[in-house]
Order: C-alpha cells, then structure tokens, then sequence
C-alpha cells in the first residue's frame, strides 16, 4: 500500500511475490515491456513461455507478410531424399574405394576406384600393383568419364543387314536367337577379341570354344606388337611378348620405338624409364633414340638422330657390325655365321646410307657396350612396322643379347608380357573363312575391325557373307552398324574380371556400381548363349561369370600355388587388394641363347622408292581411338605438338618449305590409291623424306564428341605378305588449297633466351650442382609484410628431368577438380581449362630440337601479383600458403589474370560446365567431383593444390589424432604421375621431401627475379651428354 | 574590364558587333528551333548508340567469350574504351577549371561544351568497367558497403581506386558544369514560351534573379569548384595510369604512367573536343562565337602535349633498353616490330607526327586541317590504349602462353556503341541547353550594349 498525492491510501496491485518485494529485476522488466529484443523472446519462447506482446506479434505478422510477398519466386524443386535403409558401406560424404584393374587397354595396370554415394568419380592407380605402382596414364584417368558417357547403348539392338534399320530387341530374344544360330552354325563359329588375359577370362574363351567344337578365337589388336613376338620366336625359340625394364636401362637406345606412349604397358615404362633419368649420385641414365618422328619418348631423349622408317634396320645392324665384327666384342665376336652377316654393315657404310653424322654409331655403340647388361635397345611400334620390322627386332635380339641385356633389362622368361597378342595373319585367315563362307556365327568383342583394318583387307565384304554377327559393345559403332544384334557391354567399372598383364600377376576387376544402362559383360553374353544353347560345359554352370571367375581362381591360383589360408579369405584379400603377384620381384629371368641363325632371315633392307615416306603412329592419349568420344582425351593435348581436337599430318620444317605448305593447310595424302584429306602441322625434329600421322582418329560412330574429328590413318595400312605395314609407305602429297585451322594449346615453342626452363649437361652438373641457373638475383623488398605460416606451408617440387610430358597429369587433374572441356573452338581461341599444362619447349635446329617439357600450373606465390589486384578479394592467402580463388566473390575483371606472370589462371568466358550438366548429357553429370565446386561463366578459376584433398588429410589426422606425416596428402597431378615428378608437401617440414629438393643445388623457381616466391621448385633439366650443343 | 588586357595583345575573341542580345539570341536558337543537321547527327548517334546497345546485350546473355578475348589477352577493346573515353573527359575539366584559375577568358566559347564532353565521356567511360565483368551483375561487389557477409574490398587493388577516382570525378565535372548552367538555364527561363520549360528550367536555375548577390555568392562557389576540380584533373587519370603501372607485366609496369597518361588526355581531350566544337559551330552557326583565335588556342595546346606524349614514348623506349632487363626490352621491341606494329605505328603517326603540323599558322588556322588532324589524334589516342594494352599481354614472360588477339563484331560493335551513347548525349545536351556559357561570353564582349561602337570610353561617361 502506498500512498497518493492526497494522503489517501491507494491499492497496490502486485503479480508475484517479487513484485511485490520490490525487486530490481522485476521492475526492470517491467519496464523493458515494449522494448523486448528478439533474441530475449525466443529465448522466452525456448524456455516454454509466451513472451509475444501484442506489438510484436503485430511486427513479426507484418514481416512475414513481407517475406511471403517477396519470396514468391518458384524455385526448382530440388529432393534431397534420405536413405530409407542405410546401404552398408555408404556413408554421405565418406568416399568408398574399390580396387580394380583398367580396363581401357590390355596393359592391365590396377586402379582404385573412388567412388562418393555410389557412384566413381576418380580412378588412380593401385599402389599395390605391381605394373602401374599406383600410377595411370592420361587414358586410364579419362576411363570413368566413358562410364557416364552419354552416346553408351542403353539396350539391345537387333539391325537389320543390310540397310541397318535399328530395332530394339530383348535380351532373351536376342540370346535365344544367337544360341539358335550357334547351335545350327556346326563349329563354324568364330570369336573376335582384342587381347585377353587373366585366367578366368581365358578359361572362359576355352570353355566358350568347347561348348561349340571346331570354333576359333581370334585375338585382333588394332596396334600389335606382333613382329616383336615374332622376332622373339626365330631368335630364342618362343614367341613371346618379353617385358622391358625400362628401370635396368643406364643406356637405352630406341630405334623408332615409343614405349612412353602408346605402347603396350606405357605406365610401367614410363615409371622405369622416369626412374633412370632421376639424377641420383651424380649419374643418371642416357637415351639415344633413332627416329623418323618425333615421338615423345624421343622427346626426352639425350641425343636422338632422325633415320627413315626403313633405315632403322641398318642402323640396328650397323650397331651390332660395330660391336661384334669392328671392336670384336661380345660373346659372338669371332662367330662366323654373325660376322658374314654383319660384314656388310659396316659402321661407315650406315652412316653414309642412312645419313647419320659420322662418328654416331660408333659413339652409340661405346655407349652401349660400357653399360652392357644395364642397358637395352628397343623398337617397336607401328612407326618401326615396314618391310623390314622383323629384321630390325631380330637384329635388336641380336643387340641385347650381344650387350648382356637378355635376361636383365629384356625379360623374356620370368614374367613376359601378356598385354598385346593380335595376330593379324589370323585376322587375314579369318577373313579369308568368312569369304569362303566358313564361317557362320562371328561373335566380335573388343575391337572395332571395320573402323581399324584397311579397306582393303575386305573385312565390311567378307561381314556380309557371315549369317549371324554378333558384336559386343557399348555402342552401334562402325562394326556394330554391319552385325545383326548389338549387345550393350558393361564398362570395366560395371564389370567383373581378371587379368594376368605379366606372368604371375593377377589383377582382379570388380564392380564399383551397378550398370548404369541396361547391359551385360560380354563375359556374361557369352554365357548366356552357351546357357541358351545348353551347350557344353558353360550350358551346364550355373550362376554368373562372377562365381565361374571365383571357381576359376580358386583352381587356377589358389589351389595351384598351394596357398595358406581358406579360399574365402583369400579371395576376400585378392578382391581387397584388386591384385595377387606371384612374382617375386627380386627374382631374375635367366638369359636365353640368341639362335645365330636368325640373323640370316633379316632381309637385306629395300628402298622406298618415293619422295616421302609415310609413317603412321600411335599416341598416348587416342591411341587405337577406342576412347574418341571422351571429350578429356580429345581435349588433351598431344604431348609433343600441343594440338588437341584433331589429328594431323607431320611435316619437316623443311620440306613444308620446299613443299609450300604452312600450318594447318590440308593436303591430300595418297597411299596406294587410298586419299583421305588432312590438314598440315609443321613438326620440328622430323626427318624431311618423312610424313608421319597418328591413328586412331577419324572414327564415324562413336558418339557426340568423336565422331569425324580427324582421319582415320588405319585406312593407309598397306597388306603385303599377310603382313601389316604402317611405316615407310610411299606417298604422294599435294594440296588442296583449304585450310583448317588446328586447335593448338600453345602458340610460341621457343623460349626467347628466358631462363623457364633450366638446363645443363650432365658434366656441368658434376662439376658444379647448380650449372644452368642465371646469377641469383638479390632479394627485393617488398611494400607488404610478408605471410606468416605458423602451421604448414604447402609447396611442391618439380623434377624437369623425371618429367616425360605425357599429360597424365592434366587428365587427372580434369577429373579430380570439375575441369570442364570447351571444345575444338573455344581451344582454337586460347581458352582451355586445364588448370595444369605442359608447356612444351624447342631449342636448338627446328631440324633436330631439343625438346622440354615444363608442367606449369598455380605457383601459389607468396608474394602473388593475382592477390593484391583483385578489387573484391576475390582471390587471397591461406595461412597454409595456398593462393585461393574464392569462385563465389569473384565479379570477373580479369586482372588477377593479366598480373599473373604464369598465365595459370582460367577464365570461365562461357557457361562451360554446360558441358557436364546439360539435360542431354545425363548422365555425365554424375563424373563431378562433390567435393570440388563447379565453376559458373564469368568467374576465374585456376589451380588449388587440390586443396579438398589437403581439408580431408587433415580432417583425417585429426581424427586419427595424429600430427600430418609427410606423403599424406597427395595432389592428383602427384598421384598419377607415372615419372614421379611432382613431389607435393610441407615446406615447413624440413623432413619433407618438397623441402628437401627445394634446397637441392638443381632447385630454381621460375621468373624469381620478379620476387614472386613461388611455392614450386623446379629441378633443373640434365642432359646426358658432353657439351651442350653436341645433338 | 579584365578583358582588355586581352583586348591589348590579341584581337577581340568575339566579333566587337556582336552584343548582349545577339549572344542570347544566337546561342538559344538550337534549343528553340533545331535545324535539319541536327536530326541527321542525332539519327546517326542513335544508330550508333542501338548498334551497341545489341552487342552488349549479347556479351551480357551469353559471356564474355562473344568477344576476342583469349589466355593471355584477358583485356582488350573493352579497357581501351574505357581509358579513352576518360582521355577524353579531362578536357573539359581542364578548360574549365585550370583554364579559369589562370584567367585565360577564351575559354569562355568552349568551356561549356567541353565540359558537357567530360560529363559524357566519363558516363561512357564508366560502363566499361561494368560490361567487361564477368558477372556484371555483381558490380556493386566493388563498393565498400556494410553487409551481412562481412566481405569487404581490396584497398591494395588500383581497380577499386578507380572506382572512387572516377565516380568523384564524375560527381565534381557534373556540379561543376551544372553550376555554371545556373544562370543561362535562367535565360532560357526567362525567354521560353512554353510553360512546360518554364517550369522545367525554372525548377533548376533555382530561382535564379541576376542580382548582385546572387552573382556574388555564383562566382565563389564557382571558384571553389573550380579548385576542388583542378587536382582530378590530375588525379583521375594518374589513377587510371596505376591499373598498369601498378602491375608487373612489362610495358606496364613503368613509373612514367601517370603524367604521360595525364597528358595523353589532355592530348586526346582537347582534340575531342576540337572535332565537337568544328561540327558544333557549323552546325549551330556559332562561328562568331567559337572563332578562329579560339581553335588556334586549342591547336597550340594539341601540339604541346603532342610533344608530351612524344617524349613518353621515346622515354618508354629509352628506359627499356637502359633498364637491360630483358623482358621490358622484349615487350618494346615487340610493340614495334612484332604482330601489332601496325597499331604501335598508327599511334606514333597519329599523336606525334601528323600534329607537328601545327606548327605552321595556316594549319592552325585552317578548319578542315584541324578538324582532320583532330580525327587523326583521336584515333592515334585509342590505338596508344590498344597499344598499352593487347601488345603488353599478349607476349609476356613465359612464351608458351604468348598468343594473339583478334576483336569480333561484339567489340566493334561496343565500340561502335560507346561512340553512338556519347553523341547521343552530346546532340541532347547542345539541343536542350545553352552550348555556350551565355553569361561568360557576355563577360568577354568588346561591346555589350551594342550602342554606337568604337565610341572613346570618355564619351560615354559624358
């Protein structure tokens, strides 16, 4: 009670007994009535209260009113629906790997898939595999984009021949009308395959062949090694594939061979020949190629010559006169049946011949036998395949075995290769059987004969004659259009199987999903036939290839090497591992005695009686254009001519002079009667009589992306002898006046005296570590204060000599970060997307360069011209040093770009990702990385040193509790590179191995004098050789 | 009267006929009956302006690729245009403030129109720098305004000091002009018939009277304006000059940017605004008024700042090869020898050889001849932008990324657009406002009142 103005007492109303107290609290919040804060009513509200005044209620009423007015726009209704059963295994976000084997090419190299919710979306090599070691090449990197591709056959097509009218057809109908014709065909039934190995798959095609007696299996690889195997044969007794240790070679001589690219076991060569040229003690490995092109094996090569196609044989014989006949060494020196043979070769005489600068054999030659048994001469390829292919292998088995390198560096007994066994006599037989109408169910999988073998063998004629044709793959492609059912495979990812690349070693292919369409493994077809057939031992199995390849390796492997343990364990670990050796890695293959007599079957070599010669060739990234509708490949340049989207026809400078052509010019070739159109790229390093083209373009049914980009340069193959020959055909060139503009990703090959890149030979290095870099300018002060990097400092090292160029890299770094393609045009105009590059380099005479390859991408400098330019901050410094690109602030001035002395930055000037997720593409879209943002038109982009991948490593170790070790965070350009160039890590470690080579004497960082500090190190570029103008 | 002194050393800078009535008479007649030449001029800018209104558009719906832009060249016509067209706009500035500070009373003809010049050019220059985003949409990013995100800009990156440095610029010249407008916008109040204009110009001469106080307080604020201007006209473009400088590409990177790219504007202002003023007298009969002595002026300073730009270029060289550092050295051998040596060399005759002819009298007396020469300096002043620019990027330290550039119809037709808005604007301005400073003029004729001419001065007084 209180009391009024009046003196009379007035009621005093209180709530509670607080109020009633006359607590502070209360009367504060009284007073506060009106003015409650949001935060203070939802805190009331949490607590259960109904804290809402009439005045807020009014407040919050009218903005929802407002928000509901202005939120009316219609968004796109995106479902995010939850597991209803939470698949095993498959957590959001936490990727999944599966180990497996490539499938792309019979190199069997083992690859772990990763896959995020269930679906790939990178692949990388299985450190455990004893062929790749964990790396890949640019194709195996490209290999998960083919799992989405868009043009795959989604289901079974019956045609009609001829005319090709397309139906749709079960599969039960499909398979019971093959095994109708299977049964009735009487053993008239012909298998057509490229290479195959792996026990399950082989036993397979046995048992396929039994369920039907009298049918064959032809193995058909459209770039064979087969004069190698043959060569093998008449020199030691067994056509075997030998497998090569590139890693054994300290001199290696390539006699028109290109082991680093398109080869039959490209990564594994590349590994052991990237791993010689490594500086190690002062000494590293010394290449000498004899070429007519210039392959990228000869790329890297420390002295190379140019010599015809059909010379190489005599430069081969004139190494071993030299060796065995001239100095007398060697165990044939005195042999009789070796010296008539050789005689004639004499040093002198070849180099005048072939036009090799005098003195080059015999240099060559000391070489050789200074490192004899650590050295090894190679040929192969279809640049070697003229007339005289099997002489030159003959007298190369001649030449290792002579050098001791049989059994070493040439393994033709422990484990030889599996991975190319075409025959092209067989493909000749059979087509001859299918002419004769032998033949009666042809079953095709695996290789593509009509797009591959040259017209004139009549492959597409003899089809006709064929009643049933059967082809197994992933698309109505040009064989596929000619056959009357096309049966949609699986891709390798989908797929179970098996591969045995080198003896010994088993590589195991499992399924990383389920099949995306409706298809089946051609392993599963041709069950299902013999099923259908109910025809021999197949007919009566019962279950899928996945349980007849268990059964196969439980007998084959398990039972057969007597191994320890259940099965069940076993095969758990095998599939766990995707990969079982039973190589003993120490283990050395025992030299076999050289047949002297297979010297005499060398042809004495012919002459190409033409102006120019034309070579055709395989390369790293299309090879046999198997993969032509993958836009990564297409867009990845070629090594060496850095031009991407087409194929080309290689011209000397000088005879493009003489000839009157310039780039891009298409002239047309003429092989034999066979014209196909092309356009000019003037190739420096070529010999002048030579024109060389590679394969595997031209394609006309492959899909969006491949179908008629280029010429198809099988179609020159010329038949002589049931031979094939790609090399040395005589051609006639002339011109047609058109142009086409070739997309190449670099303009400028020379670099202007500039020290990019670094080089010095091998004798300046010895005598002082740091020979090649310019005087070291002084540091420069700098208007900001420097970074402070408290925890780690991200940087990476770049060993110039390791590298070979491949582009391994670039794909993987295409598949790992989102990096979209943007097509022939847009390339064309300079506006490719690979956030990392080669740039590659020529010195010396345009007639025989010297060639360099420099990978360049974000130097993520400490002092970054992209840093201080950028008006919105765009584009900043982690405090692990990383340059970052922050896509979502970024307004597209562009300057960043301008300021960057690298020219790495990439600039989206359209919608490229279009590319992935456009509503025809499905389903491509599922190849994107989650974890890696795609990058919309108008914003910058450029290299992160794949920084998801070093967010995870850390959350790993965080998890783990455990400080960062060195090697746990890899980048993807590291991960793939088979010459284990790119070393990534802590520069802050001293332990590290990043900040190791950082301090090595060779370590120089590009255009430093402009006090970027960039976080690269690049190790100066050796040449093994003398002096530096000695080529 | 301050004019005599002029009126001692040169002869009259308007016709001594010429009186008080006739100024007004002869300057509003365009705003009150345009003639026929008009309509063309105005057509064509129209035509101009569409042209480029369709190629922005289709760069802003489709992406920045529509234009020739490739790797190395990440800018090219787009920020040409906008240092040119900033080039440009620092004549009017130039005439007007620093031109009245040093009491030079012929600019009074001109001093209007080229202001109106700047005002247009800087609005035309300032588009570029929002079409060449990649997401233009996004512009305002580069404002430093408080937001939720807590994202602020780069003060370190010359981008963001042009952004203050031009829309100050902008917001000065456009007081500064309007300023000055005040009392002749007054005279066409006073003088219009229709009641629209009376109510439009009278709404902005703000109640202007004429008086004594109000010319009082006009001529102060005038003065102050016209100090607080005098240091853009410096400033603007030595900011501009650091969207290079500033950077470490070779041929950019030079210490000698901001007074050469100062005095390129002046250059390339006063010969824009030579080719506007010979149509525009033409055009609007205005001959007595922006007369010979006037032109002659302005060619005298077109030759002096020939020689400024002259000697930057040869110091440019200079330094190259005295700096013996081989990528500048490369970058100027390149400019002169290399793929765009054309450009580089219809610069150099265009800024510096063909305006040598000023030298003689009757060139710069001779209409046609300044005009021509007007028109060469113009072009010369945009390929030294295109020069600076494409020839700088597009062969710069690592060789493997050099390439070349070549526009597309998008950036010609931008181009092409830039000079269409700016016309367009410049035939509204000269048909709705007084061309000429109606009261300045006044202020500079030998006899106003027009009664009994050549009169001794004692007579009058009698």
């Amino acid at each position: 009670m209180s009391e009024n103005g009046n003196g009379k007492k007035q009621l005093r109303y209180w709530v509670s007994l607080e109020d009633y107290s006359g607590d502070p609290a209360v009367e504060k919040t009284r007073q506060e009535e009106f003015y409650s804060k949001p935060e203070s009513v939802m805190d009331e509200l949490d607590r259960g209260g109904t804290a809402f005044s009439r005045r807020d209620m009014l407040k919050l009423a009218g903005v929802a009113a407002v928000f509901a007015a202005a939120g009316c726009a219609r968004k796109p209704v995106e479902r995010i629906i939850p597991y209803v059963n939470q698949p095993e295994e498959i957590i959001p976000g936490v990727p999944v790997w599966y180990a497996s084997t490539c499938g792309e090419c019979p190199a069997g190299c083992g690859v772990l898939v990763k896959t995020r919710e269930a679906r790939p979306i990178k692949i990388e090599g299985n450190p455990d595999h004893p062929v790749n070691a964990g790396k890949l090449c640019a194709r195996g990197q490209a290999s998960v984009l083919n799992l989405y591709d868009p043009d795959r056959l989604r289901q079974p097509v019956k045609l009609s021949r001829p005319g090709g009218m397309k139906q749709e057809a079960t599969w039960r109908q499909a398979d019971s009308d093959i095994a109708q014709s299977l049964k009735a065909a009487g053993g008239k039934v012909r298998l057509l395959t490229g290479t195959i190995h792996g026990p399950a798959r082989k036993r397979l095609v046995a048992d396929f062949l039994a369920s039907f007696p009298g049918s064959r299996h032809i193995t058909y690889d459209a770039v064979s090694e087969e004069e190698i195997r043959a060569a093998q044969e008449v020199c030691y007794g067994e056509a075997v594939l030998p497998r090569y240790r590139f890693d054994k070679a300290d001199v290696l001589v390539l006699l028109g061979g290109d082991p680093l690219a398109g080869s039959f076991s490209p990564v594994e060569f590349a590994r052991g020949f990237a791993a010689g040229r490594k500086v190690k003690d002062g000494s590293m490995s010394k290449v000498i190629s004899f070429e007519p092109v210039l392959s990228l094996t000869g790329s890297s090569a420390d002295l190379h010559y140019q010599v015809k196609p059909e010379d190489l044989v005599k430069v081969a014989l004139g190494l071993a006169s030299e060796l065995v006949v001239i100095q007398g060494r060697s165990a044939f020196a005195g042999n009789a049946a070796a010296i008539s043979a050789l005689r004639p070769y004499s040093a002198a005489t070849v180099e005048k011949e072939v036009g090799l600068p005098e003195g080059s054999i015999k240099a060559t030659t000391a070489e050789l036998w200074s490192a004899r048994g650590k050295s090894l001469v190679y040929a192969g390829g279809m640049v070697a395949k003229d007339r005289s292919a099997l002489g030159l292998e003959i007298a190369v088995n001649f030449l290792n075995s002579a050098l001791e390198n049989e059994g070493v560096s040439v393994d033709g007994t422990f484990s030889p290769s599996n991975q190319s066994q075409g025959s092209f006599a067989d493909v000749l037989d059979l087509i001859a059987d299918m002419r004769a109408g032998r033949v009666e169910v042809l079953i095709i999988s695996g290789a593509n004969p009509v797009y591959s073998l040259p017209s004139s063998v009549g492959f597409t004629e003899a089809l006709q004659r064929v009643k049933k044709v059967v082809y197994l793959g992933d698309r109505v492609d040009e064989t596929g259009e000619l056959c009357d059912y096309v049966l949609p495979i699986t891709h390798p990812l989908e797929s179970w199987g098996d591969a045995e690349p080198q003896k010994g070693v088993f590589s195991l292919m499992q399924p990383a999903l389920r099949p995306i369409f409706d298809s089946r493994s051609w392993e599963d077809s041709l069950f299902a036939f013999a099923r259908t057939a109910k025809a021999g031992v197949l007919g009566n199995f019962t279950g899928t290839f996945q349980d007849y390849l268990k059964s196969v390796w439980q007998k084959e492997i398990y039972t057969r090497y007597n191994l320890a343990g259940s099965f069940e364990d076993f095969w758990k670990n095998a599939l766990r591992r995707g990969v079982f050796s039973v190589r003993n890695e120490d283990d050395a293959a025992t030299p076999r005695r050289f047949k002297i007599e297979a010297l005499a079957q060398i042809r004495r070599p012919g002459k190409v009686d033409a102006p120019y010669r034309l070579s055709l060739w395989a390369g790293g990234i299309q090879q046999d254009g198997r993969q032509q509708n993958n836009a990564w490949l297409l867009e990845t340049p070629d090594p060496v001519s850095k031009i991407t989207w087409d194929n080309f026809v290689s011209v000397a400078p000088k005879t493009a002079e003489t000839l009157g052509l310039s780039e891009s010019d298409v002239v047309k070739l003429s092989v034999g009667g066979v014209d196909a159109e092309i356009p000019v790229h003037i190739q420096p390093g070529m010999h002048p009589e030579v024109l060389a083209v590679a394969v595997g373009w031209g394609r006309k049914k492959v899909g969006r992306y491949g179908d008629s980009v280029g010429t198809n340069a099988f179609g020159w193959g010329k038949i002589e002898k049931n031979r094939l020959l790609t090399s040395a055909l005589p051609v006639e060139i002339s011109k047609t006046g058109k142009t086409n503009q070739l997309a190449s990703v670099q303009a400028h090959h020379v670099m202007e005296g500039r020290p990019v890149v670094q080089e010095a030979t091998l004798a300046e290095y010895r005598e002082n570590p740091k020979a090649g870099h310019p005087e070291h300018k002084e540091e420069l002060i700098s208007m900001w204060k420097p970074h402070e990097y408290k925890a780690e400092k991200w940087g990476m090292a770049i060993d110039l000599n390791a590298c070979i160029g491949c582009n391994a890299c670039v794909v993987a770094c295409q598949s790992e970060n989102n990096v979209p393609t943007v097509g022939r045009d847009q390339v064309a105009r300079g506006r490719e997307m690979h956030w990392i590059r080669i740039d590659r380099y020529y010195s010396g005479e345009p007639e025989n360069p010297e060639v360099l390859h420099q990978p360049m991408l974000c130097q993520h400098c400490d002092n970054a011209p992209c840093e201080t330019v950028c008006p919105t901050l765009a584009t900043t410094h982690s405090a692990d040093g990383l340059n970052q690109q922050i896509y979502n602030r970024c307004v597209g001035t562009r300057y960043c770009s301008n300021n960057c002395p690298y020219k790495v930055r990439r600039f989206n000037f359209y919608q490229y990702t279009h590319f992935y997720d456009e509503p025809g593409q499905s389903p491509l879209e599922l190849v994107l990385n989650p974890d890696v943002t795609v990058r919309t038109r108008g914003i910058m982009e450029k290299c992160t040193f794949c920084v998801q991948r070093i967010r995870e490593g850390r959350e790993r170790a965080k998890e783990l509790g455990k400080p960062l070790a060195d090697g746990d965070i890899v980048t993807a350009c590291q991960q793939t590179c088979p010459a284990e160039a790119i070393v990534f890590g802590d520069l802050n470690n001293p332990e590290s191995r990043v900040a190791q080579m950082a301090k090595e004497p060779r370590g120089y960082r590009v255009l430093d004098v402009l006090n970027t500090h960039p976080a690269i190190t690049y190790l100066t570029k050796i040449r093994n050789r003398e002096k530096a103008e000695e080529v | 009267m301050s004019v005599e002194a002029d009126v001692l050393s040169n002869p009259p800078l308007i016709p001594p006929r010429i009186t008080m009535a006739d100024v007004t008479a002869d300057v509003l007649r365009p705003i009150e009956k345009p003639g026929k030449l008009w309509y063309l001029g105005m057509s064509i800018s129209l035509a101009a302006l569409l042209f480029g209104v369709w190629a922005v558009a289709m760069q802003q719906i489709h992406g920045v690729g529509v234009w020739g832009l490739r790797n190395p060249v990440m800018w090219a016509f787009d920020i040409t245009n906008f240092v040119f067209w900033i080039g440009i706009g620092h004549a009017g500035t130039l005439i007007s403030a620093i031109l009245f500070l040093l009491r030079q009373r012929w600019r009074t003809s001109i001093n209007r129109s080229a202001e109106a010049m700047t005002i247009f050019a800087v609005m035309t220059a300032g588009l570029f720098p929002l079409i060449h985003l990649g997401r233009t949409w996004y512009a305002y990013w580069l404002i430093p305004y408080p937001n939720e995100r807590l994202l602020w800009v780069n003060f370190r990156s010359p981008l963001l000091w042009d952004v203050f440095a031009v829309s100050t610029y902008l917001t000065i010249s456009l007081c500064f002009w309007y300023q000055g407008l005040v009392p002749d916008l007054a005279s066409v109040r006073d003088r219009t018939t229709s009641k629209l204009k009376k109510l439009i110009f009278g709404i902005f001469s703000l109640g202007w009277t004429g008086s004594a106080r109000d010319w009082n307080h006009y001529e102060k604020a005038y003065l102050l304006l016209a100090a607080l201007s005098t240091p853009l006209v410096l400033s603007v473009h030595s900011i501009v000059s650091f969207d290079f400088a500033v950077s470490l590409l070779p041929g950019w990177h030079t210490t000698i940017f901001p007074p050469y790219f100062v005095a390129g504007a002046i250059f390339s202002g006063f010969a824009m605004a030579m080719t506007l003023l010979v149509v525009l007298r033409r055009v609007f009969r205005l001959e007595e008024y922006i007369g010979i002595y006037h032109l002659e002026m302005m060619n005298k300073i077109i030759l002096v700042t020939s020689w400024m730009v002259g000697y930057a270029y040869m110091t440019e060289a200079f330094t190259a090869w005295y700096s013996e550092n081989p990528y500048e050295r490369f970058t100027f051998w390149n400019r002169a020898f290399g793929p765009f040596a054309w450009a580089y060399w219809i610069m150099v005759t265009c800024n510096f050889f063909i305006p040598q002819l000023f030298w003689f009298q009757r060139a710069r007396r001779h209409i046609l001849t300044m005009f021509i020469v007007s028109i060469f300096v113009n072009i010369g002043m945009w390929f030294e932008r295109f020069t600076i620019i494409v020839t700088s990027l597009h062969r710069d330290f690592l060789p493997a990324s050099w390439d070349t550039y070549a526009p597309t119809i998008y950036e010609i037709g931008m181009t092409v657009g830039s000079f269409g808005f700016f016309m367009t604007f410049f035939f509204l301005f000269a048909r709705f406002l007084p061309s000429l400073s109606l009261a300045e003029v006044k202020g500079v004729l030998v006899n106003p009142s027009g009664k009994k001419a050549h009169q001794p001065a004692e007579a009058v007084h009698g």
